[in-house]
């Protein structure tokens, strides 16, 4: 069998020299694209899930909403609001794993791995009961037939909340307004997010990983977009992604800055550590809320189409875009610019967080680097090296 | 990867001679000879045969493109069809032939 081709990242500090020495090098296969050229659109649409299975489905509704305007043959409104429930989901369970595994791990923590499995496999099922509908990948020809078990849903919600929030995650969300609160709600729950903050707060490690903020807004799309049409730089700029000399974040973080809470802990402490917690935090709450509302027939999913072979998603990691060109059916180029590629370029948010820590202790080193690569969120592998000793 | 052993919440898989221990608490129980789809040492969904050769083809053909070989049709012959073009968008496949 093939080895993965997904790459790797290799991020190495050294101590004691100035910005910690931070490097960080891809090894991430950004021109895979390239398979697409000279192939039926309908490759790509099948091809993709197979190769991005993390996010398969941002891939996936990506692709769908690029092909689909470069053949300005949009899908069918209802089609697209159950086709952002699919990147919810997905969003949902990405989040939770980040949370409820990788987040007590660094914290010294025992993960209850049971329930976080028990998540992780109701999710699974909604995920494939919208991916495996006809209707997700086509438009008002064909008939969705999504029957969403009301019961089961509430079920699974009601727990993933009261682990997470300890009750209501719009409650959480609507009260948690400043940092008062915040530690108010920490001092008064014991659920395994307050104490995981509360860790941050005893460690005065709010604000660690503290750099310029530059988030990658939705309002920026059209230079992400003027770049990728321009077929001489697109293959150097999905590589390594700037607009204006700015290395931009993308990810929770930047989605919901606008947050009361995430708005204040920002203007407190940056775009740091406890900053970057709580925001994936608002992610979580934030989907269940609009998963909830939408799957009970409250309100809708609003959603972007593509324009012109361009369109961007909000994967679990951040901004996804893909860029199509057609000529007749066959697809003469395809370009793939993806969260990892803007988060962890060699001068991005999270090369300057770590240039920004402090200790000289090796060891501590390494924990806060982990740390802040966790809050991150590479969606692959990485090495992590700490002066000349190996990770 | 494939399960060689089976034990509980984790399996020893391998890939080519390749051989590691991968958490299978978030499929449930796996049994020796299926397929796992695995991220970051958990598998993260149970695979039939016929999507694993798709999955293993799909990155032999993505190494074998970013080294520089295009000729990569003869691992996805099952999926380069036009007439498998998402419903709403086969009728444009239908004009362009015509």
């Amino acid at each position: 069998m093939a080895e993965p081709v997904e790459g790797r990242l290799r991020i190495r500090l050294q101590p004691g020299t100035p910005d910690n020495g931070v490097d960080i090098r891809s090894s991430r296969p950004v021109t895979a694209a390239r398979l697409f050229i000279d192939k039926p659109a309908s490759f790509a649409v099948q091809t993709i899930p197979l190769l991005f299975n993390i996010c398969g489905n941002a891939q996936l509704i990506s692709s769908l909403r690029a092909i689909e305007s470069a053949r300005k043959s949009p899908a069918h409104d209802e089609n697209e609001e159950w086709r952002e429930a699919l990147l919810l989901l997905e969003t949902l369970r990405e989040q939770l794993w980040r949370v409820l595994l990788e987040w007590p791990r660094l914290s010294h923590y025992e993960p209850d791995m049971e329930k976080l499995a028990r998540f992780n496999r109701e999710l699974n099922g909604f995920i494939q009961l919208l991916r495996t509908d006809p209707g997700i990948t086509a438009s008002s020809d064909e008939t969705l037939s999504i029957r969403i078990d009301q019961l089961q849903w509430q079920r699974l919600a009601s727990s993933i909340e009261e682990e997470l929030f300890a009750g209501s995650a719009k409650t959480w969300l609507a009260e948690n307004s400043g940092i008062c609160s915040l530690e108010q709600w920490c001092d008064r729950n014991r659920n395994l997010p307050a104490v995981l903050i509360r860790d941050i707060f005893d460690r005065r490690w709010h604000s660690l990983g503290f750099s310029d903020y530059f988030p990658l807004s939705v309002k920026l799309d059209h230079k992400v977009h003027d770049r990728l049409e321009s077929a001489e730089d697109a293959s150097e700029f999905v590589q390594q992604p700037e607009i204006d000399d700015y290395c931009l974040e993308t990810g929770p973080l930047a989605r919901h800055d606008e947050h009361p809470l995430v708005e204040d802990l920002l203007y407190l402490y940056g775009n740091g550590l406890l900053t970057r917690m709580v925001a994936r935090l608002a992610d979580i709450a934030d989907a269940l809320g609009r998963l909830g509302d939408f799957f009970n027939g409250r309100k809708k999913l609003f959603f972007h189409r593509g324009s012109k072979g361009i369109a961007s998603v909000e994967a679990a990691r951040g901004r996804l875009t893909h860029r199509v060109r057609l000529d007749g059916d066959r697809i003469t180029d395809y370009t793939i610019l993806a969260p990892t590629e803007w988060n962890f370029h060699p001068q991005g948010v999270v090369a300057r967080g770590l240039a920004s820590l402090c200790s000289t202790n090796h060891e501590q080193l390494r924990e806060q680097s982990e740390f802040i690569i966790h809050a991150v969120d590479p969606c692959v592998a990485y090495d992590l090296q700490i002066g000349n000793a190996d990770a | 990867m494939r399960v060689v052993e089976a034990h509980s919440h984790f399996a020893i898989c391998e890939s080519g001679d390749r051989q590691k221990r991968v958490n299978t608490l978030f499929v449930g129980e796996v049994e020796p000879g299926q397929w796992l789809l695995v991220f970051l040492d958990s598998a993260r969904e149970i695979l039939t045969e016929e999507q694993a050769i798709q999955l293993n083809n799909a990155l032999l053909a993505v190494d074998q493109v970013i080294n520089g070989n295009m000729d990569v049709d003869h691992l996805f012959s099952d999926l380069i069809e036009r007439d498998r073009l998402p419903p709403h968008l086969q009728h444009l496949s239908r004009e362009n032939d015509g």
